[in-house]
Formats: C-alpha cells, structure tokens, sequence
C-alpha cells in the first residue's frame, strides 16, 4: 500500500468518525466505500472487514452514551444477543450472493439512508432553530 | 418508560444483525427507529441503547466473518481507530454546524457514492 493511499484511508476513516457523530449515521455506511475504493478491497471482504472497523467507535461511543445516562443495558444486550441469530444469516447470505449484487444491494442501502436523512432535514429546514437529533445512530 | 417484551426486542435484534452482516453496517438504520416506534424510546435512550447493541452485533459480524476469512483486521484499524478520533471531533461540532442544509448536502454526497457503484 502506498503512503498517499494510507494517508487517505486514514483521513476518511477519520471524517467517517466525524460524520457519524454528526449526523448520527454509523460509520458502517462511509467505512464500506472508502475500504472498497481507497483500500482496494472486495464488496464482501470491505463489508466483513467495516464490521470490525465498527467495534472501536460503538466500544466508545457506548461508553460515553452510558455515562451520560442514554443506555439501557439490558435491553441493550437484549438486542445485540439475539441479533447473532439475524448475523448468522446475514453473513451465510452475503457469502452466497454474486459481489456485484452484493454492491448493488449497499448502494441501495445508501439510497435509502440518503432519503432518511433527507426527510430529517425537511423537518428542520421548516423549522429553522431547533434542535437537531441525538448523535450515534 | 415502558418494559418492551422480549419478543420485541428479539425482533429488533434478529432484524438488525440480519442487515448488519448483509450489508457490513452496525444496523443502527434499523435499531433505533424500532426502539422509538415499537418499543416506546425517546430517541436519545433508542441512540444510546442502539450502541450497546451494535457493539455485540458488529463483534459477532465481525468473529463469523473472520472465522471465513474475509476480515482484514489491519485495514479494520486503518480506517477503525482514526475514526474515534473523528467522532470526537464530530459530536463536538454537531451542536455548531449541523443544520438542516448541511444534513442535506451529506444525504446528496450518499447517493452520488451510491451512484458511483451502481456503475463500478
């Protein structure tokens, strides 16, 4: 890997981390194509490997949610555990499918991420001065 | 606030670690409007909760990924670490800069990487 590619990786993981705590996005979502792009991995493995790109900013950002008060830990757990059911498909799936559907499909994700922010900016544009969303989604 | 059932919050996880190893997203697209609409959370209890729940969920994604070998840990911390530091920066700077324009202009840069691989 070149230094101007390691440089870049590290700036957009940086501004991935950025905007996620600024819009509340997760990182998941920005960490994907710069893995693809940047880095130069494959759909799936840039998928698999943005999961554990994910650990340290939620292992932070659960902790400061926590102190703040925001958590509720046993519904928390609650969810996280039963979701390794849902990972277990999800990963058989991803594993299956061709990495140009698999491409398609995150793009479409994107799409529809992009209308949810979309229609969050609607409401505050109309209502100019109020208080935008919590960070950490 | 409400107890929601297990059964709720099992629906919610197995929905959420679904599309998480599908798409290699933490799955809070789907946690925490679920927690608000189904399970009664204000949306800052569904943010902060929906963390907790990611943290186990992108573990898990993550350990069955690598296990197949698709995990490349070190490209993982590239982009992982600097990312920390970059959600301080940017919680820091929500409450200055992030405004309905801005919001829309990040929804406008997703869909034209959204557009970029549709044509990749």
């Amino acid at each position: 890997m070149s230094v101007e590619t390691l440089l870049l990786a590290i700036a957009l993981g940086f501004a991935a981390g950025a905007l996620s705590g600024m819009f509340g996005v997760g990182g998941g979502v920005l960490f994907v194509p710069t893995l693809a792009f940047v880095v130069g991995l494959g759909q799936l493995a840039a998928q698999a490997t943005s999961l554990a790109a994910i650990i340290p900013v939620v292992a932070v950002g659960a902790w400061q949610q926590h102190r703040a008060g925001n958590v509720r830990l046993r519904e928390g757990i609650a969810i996280g555990v039963t979701a390794i059911v849902g990972v277990l498909g999800g990963a058989k799936l991803a594993t299956a499918l061709p990495e140009d559907l698999l491409r398609d499909l995150f793009a479409g994700l994107l799409l529809v991420v992009a209308a949810q922010l979309g229609w969050s900016a609607r409401g505050s544009l109309r209502s100019q001065g109020s208080p935008s969303g919590p960070p950490g989604r | 606030m409400p107890k929601p059932s297990f059964w709720v919050l099992g629906g919610i996880g197995v929905a959420s670690g679904f599309m998480s190893a599908l798409f290699g997203v933490g799955g809070g697209i789907v946690v925490v409007p679920l927690l608000v609409l189904l399970a009664g959370f204000d949306s800052r209890a569904a943010t902060g909760t929906s963390l907790v729940a990611i943290f186990i969920t992108a573990l898990s994604g993550a350990t069955s990924f690598s296990l197949l070998d698709h995990v490349h840990w070190r490209d993982a911390a590239l982009v992982g670490l600097p990312a920390v530091a970059g959600t301080f920066a940017g919680v820091r700077l929500q409450s200055r800069v992030t405004s309905g324009s801005l919001t829309l202009l990040f929804a406008v840069f997703l869909v034209v990487v959204a557009v970029v691989l549709f044509v990749e």
